[in-house]
């Protein structure tokens, strides 16, 4: 058999008719492996769905939520009011807990209380506040920059997307990846192109919400791109032509764009499903995890039918793109959830019809807006609140900026600040940002591999979650030992320039300190890194980790010998693990 | 039961070295037992592991604090002060296989025809099975196990399962994890209900852990720490320079601070213990785990993660392919394990491994399997009653039983194993660690 095009070997569509090559997707986890080579598939039989028998999934809503309850902060305060130490919402939860004699009994918050609705809403729609920007959102007010975060396609990315035009596996094809990064080892610094992109544009692109949400439905759609060198390739073409261009369009787009993404058909096997031989992964994890979710009304049956529904989808071994198959394509009646599939014209693409239909359902609207709430507005969203981004979803044919409009905008929004921890890829980008730092585009295996390591260090690596529910998204999950300890270390390695590939200027923080008061520069430092005012406990503790006297002046030498450390301790600082 | 043989060697000082007898290369005791092993140790990977907690007041004892929800109970213990004993038979390490691993082809009904017939690619022929019992026989790849077997240091309960029978693997991971059913789930795990039941003043921070980034359920409700590596256990550069930073600023009671708090003390006592410097991650964490339970710590559960078990598809055949690389390298990550166990003497450690579903009787259409129910579960170790346990019990596979889907129906409840776990090694109470549940005992233990 001529070697195909693109040697994917995996559900490839040859071009003789009626001999299609069976997917490979094999999990690969050894260093530079090949493919396995691929089988003739045989042909189908019959539809073997059998009568529904109504079975429902047990209802799941008893089990417990990944996080414990997290309480909401306290009401908001009058801004024009002096700023005090009203003791946050956070310890309303403890209250019952009598603090041990002897102990410590307050939390050493560098910051003192205050909300600022710009500052909350920069918080959370971007990936940290930087100077510039919150001097921005203020001049302009938070309204107009929610507006203009909004509508991405106004917001000039032309030096972002410069700096990451210098990977070249970005811009490619299949068949230019296929060619260029075939093996386990360049499928890899491949997909490190990707990931060292998605960390540059999360901390340096102007369009922050944007990325955001780039993020959020990677997680959501999520392709472990470490799984085998396909797949690593594929994803990089699946973030560039299904995630990236409908992050903020419609839930029905994106979810059609990733259902027929060749990566997503390898990555949970529809890519082998055909009439009579039926693959049910995807079904279900499109169900499960894509839409409706466990309670979302669905049976087993469901599952099967869906399954026999969009068999017959495969990838075009030429190009590496989406195409149907009539022929393996299983055309018999179909009802899902109730919907029932139209009798006249059936083809491969009625499942694009069922997408359509199921993306504006109200077990949709409410599943994927719990969801953006989570990641926005808090690990235990007010009901309030996602009713009324279900609302929006439902009244704009599921479009994705009325439901993000109507969440930052809801005073439930407002009552969650300060309490959303960072997962470790969120503080990294907080952090860079917090440090005024660029990174450098670079695909050097020597700072790819820094890279790498400091992934690995920070326990969370872009397109690695292994399954295909995506990252965990609550504080219970990622509030751990080894959790801490991997973003202090990554924090000191950003510190001391240990990748190449980041930088920063140390001049700002250090500027216009001489002569002050040690006092007085703890309390600059806080301002400078944390950008709020700081508290009596945070300039304490500062004092302590200096070395120095309230009135003390320091020199400049002793200024300079501090300067790391203290910026270092409020960047590693608990309130400094939240947005 | 005869039991291995232990070794003499004292193996928990850390300045111990050991020379390799085959490459004559010297090595750190903790890799004494895999001879192969040859990367040098990368000190950007290494922890500078100092002490942080002198003369600090993170390093006085604290009290009891018990945080729901985060389950850290348990003071830090002073400085060099040994932990709070707490009398458990033995160590306990619970391995959990992602994805649903298909027991059927772990363990093979080999002389039922119904498994033949339903599986004409990816069966095991019989005459290619390590047998066990004259009923079942286990993949031929999975000789390691069957020598522990042999030994009578593993136990296999067929026909393992949980009723609830959810084919959701996050949902039926979570149930298994919690060890429940379904319904009235706290929220806490099987592991984690007992050690926070049992929690005491001076208690070790070490008496639960997951190798992993994420602490498991399993965990949930009692202390736990999440141990990435032991080697990345600790802090580099900047963060080890100024280590000062965070024990200033972590100072007080709000659940990250108490975390941070014990994330200091624990890299303490930690700093002595050697860390796998295997680049294969599986074989990484099981050595550490060796490590942990050798270390005096006062660790009594480890709990880590295998995953890729989710084989919808092109599962190969008994001779190749990708069930039976991911079994073989299972059998070879468990055997290594437990001869890493017996060479440093740790016999009192259990080990039990368990998935989240098995797989369909029939292969589909991509020659895999789809989500199933009942499967069977593991239980390894010089403790362990060896032998199949459920033989007598186990459905089988005729089409009457196996239902319109084609599942193994379970003949045991999976809390039956974990209740002779809870017992017979964690010393524990069953309607404590498993709520809701009529146990009734296997006898693996």
């Amino acid at each position: 058999m001529e070697s195909p095009a693109i040697g994917l070997d995996v559900g490839v569509d040859s071009t003789s008719v009626d001999n299609v090559t069976s997917a490979d997707a094999a999990i690969d986890d050894r260093p530079a492996s090949t493919d396995n080579p691929a089988i003739a598939e045989s042909s189908g039989v019959a539809d073997s769905s059998g009568s529904a028998d109504g079975s429902a999934i047990p209802d799941s809503s008893a089990l417990a939520d990944d996080a414990a309850p997290s309480p909401r902060s306290a009401a908001t305060p009058d801004r024009s009011a002096p700023i005090n130490m009203a003791r946050r919402g956070f310890f309303r939860r403890f209250a019952k807990m009598a603090a041990p004699a002897g102990l410590l009994a307050t939390a050493c918050e560098m910051t003192a209380d205050s909300f600022e609705p710009e500052f909350h809403l920069l918080q959370r729609a971007s990936y940290g506040v930087t100077n510039a920007e919150l001097e921005r959102i203020r001049n302009m007010g938070a309204g107009a920059w929610l507006e203009e975060q909004l509508n991405p396609g106004s917001i000039d990315t032309s030096q972002i997307d410069a700096l990451v035009g210098q990977f070249p596996a970005l811009s490619m094809t299949p068949p230019q990846l296929f060619t260029n990064y075939r093996g386990g080892g360049p499928s890899q610094a491949a997909l490190f192109q990707l990931q060292f992109a998605s960390v540059i544009r999360q901390a340096q692109s102007p369009a922050q919400l944007y990325e955001r949400m780039v993020e959020f439905w990677s997680d959501h759609f999520n392709i472990d791109g470490g799984g085998s060198q396909t797949l690593r390739l594929l994803k990089i073409v699946e973030d560039r032509e299904a995630i990236r261009p409908n992050a903020m369009g419609t839930f029905a787009n994106i979810l059609k764009a990733s259902a027929t993404s060749p990566a997503m058909l390898v990555y949970l096997d529809n890519v082998t499903s055909s009439a009579g031989a039926i693959n049910e992964n995807y079904a279900r994890e499109f169900l499960e995890l894509h839409t409706v979710g466990v309670g979302g009304g669905y049976t087993e049956d469901d599952i099967v039918s869906l399954a026999r529904l969009i068999t017959g989808w495969r990838i075009n071994n030429q190009t590496g793109e989406f195409q149907v198959r009539n022929s393996l394509h299983d055309s018999g009646d179909v009802t899902i959830m109730g919907w029932v599939r139209p009798t006249s014209g059936r083809g491969p693409r009625d499942g694009l019809e069922f997408a359509d239909w199921l993306a504006v359902q109200p077990q949709t609207a409410e599943f994927v807006c719990r969801k953006i709430a989570v990641r926005f507005a808090g690990d235990n969203p007010d009901p309030g609140l996602v009713s009324a981004m279900r609302t929006a979803w439902l009244d704009n044919g599921s479009a994705i900026v009325p439901v993000l409009r109507t969440m930052f905008t809801h005073s439930e929004f407002q009552a969650t600040a300060d309490t959303k921890f960072n997962r470790p890829a969120d503080q990294l980008a907080a952090t860079a940002r917090r440090l005024g730092g660029t990174w450098t585009p670079s695909t050097n295996p020597g700072d790819l591999s820094d890279l790498a390591q400091l992934f690995v260090g920070l326990g969370q690596v872009p397109f690695g979650w292994p399954a295909p529910n995506g990252y965990p998204d609550v504080e219970g999950a990622w509030l751990n030992t080894g959790s801490l300890i991997g973003r202090w270390n990554l924090t000191g390695e950003l510190l001391d320039g240990t990748a190449n590939v980041f930088g920063y200027d140390a001049g700002p923080f250090r500027a216009g300190l001489n002569g002050m008061t040690a006092v007085d520069i703890c309390d600059e430092l806080i301002q400078r890194v944390l950008h709020r005012p700081s508290s009596g406990p945070g300039r304490a503790a500062l004092l302590v980790i200096a070395g120095w006297n309230q009135n003390d002046r320091p020199n400049g030498v002793q200024i300079s010998l501090k300067l790391n450390k203290l910026v270092f301790a409020l960047l590693v600082a608990p309130d400094a693990q939240y947005r | 039961m005869p039991h291995a043989p232990t070794t003499t060697d004292d193996t928990t000082t850390t300045d111990a070295t050991n020379t390799d007898p085959i490459s004559g290369e010297t090595m750190p005791v903790s890799s004494q037992s895999r001879p192969r092993q040859s990367r040098p140790h990368t000190a950007r990977l290494g922890a500078s592991r100092r002490t942080v907690l002198k003369g600090t007041a993170a390093a006085t004892a604290l009290g009891g604090l018990e945080l729901s929800g985060h389950g850290l109970t348990g003071s830090m213990a002073t400085a060099g002060a040994a932990p709070t004993a707490h009398s458990a038979p033995g160590q306990l390490a619970v391995v959990f296989l992602r994805g649903g691993m298909d027991g059927l082809s772990a363990v093979v009904p080999y002389t039922e025809a119904a498994y033949h017939d339903a599986r004409p690619t990816i069966r095991v022929p019989e005459n290619q099975v390590l047998d066990l019992d004259g009923q079942f026989g286990m993949h031929p790849s999975m000789g390691g196990l069957h020598g522990l077997f042999g030994q009578g240091r593993l136990a296999i309960a067929v026909g393992t399962g949980n009723p609830a029978g959810d084919r959701s693997h996050f949902v039926a991971q979570d149930l298994w994890e919690y060890g429940t059913a379904g319904g009235g789930a706290d929220g806490r795990g099987w592991v984690g209900r007992h050690l926070g039941a049992t929690g005491a003043q001076g208690d070790s921070l070490f008496r639960g852990l997951t190798i992993g980034n994420l602490v498991n359920a399993s965990l949930r409700g009692g202390p736990a720490l999440g141990v990435p590596s032991i080697n990345r256990f600790g802090l580099v550069g900047a963060a080890s320079r100024f280590s000062e930073s965070i024990v200033n600023t972590y100072e007080g009671a709000r659940p990250i601070e108490v975390t941070g708090q014990t994330s200091l003390a624990a890299i303490d006592q930690v700093a002595g213990v050697g860390g796998s410097n295997s680049t294969d991650p599986v074989a990484a964490s099981f050595a550490d785990a060796a490590s942990l339970f050798a270390s005096g710590l006062g660790v009594e559960a480890i709990t880590l993660d295998i995953g890729h078990w989710d084989t919808h598809d092109e599962m190969g055949t008994w001779d190749e392919g990708e069930m039976n690389y991911l079994l073989s390298d299972l059998d070879t990550q468990l055997s290594t394990f437990q001869a890493d166990l017996d060479a440093r003497g740790l016999n009192n450690v259990t080990t039990v491994v368990m998935s989240e579903f098995g797989r369909r009787v029939e292969e589909n259409g991509s020659r895999g399997t789809d989500h199933g129910w009942g499967s069977h579960m593991f239980v390894m170790g010089s403790q362990v009653n060896g032998g199949v346990f459920g033989a007598s019990d186990w459905a089988g596979l005729a089409p009457g039983v196996i239902g319109r889907r084609g599942d193994v129906v379970p003949s045991i409840d999976f809390r039956d194993v974990l209740g002779d776990l809870v017992t017979g090694v964690l010393g524990g109470n069953l309607s404590t660690a498993l709520p809701g549940h009529s146990y009734s005992s296997v006898g693996v233990i």
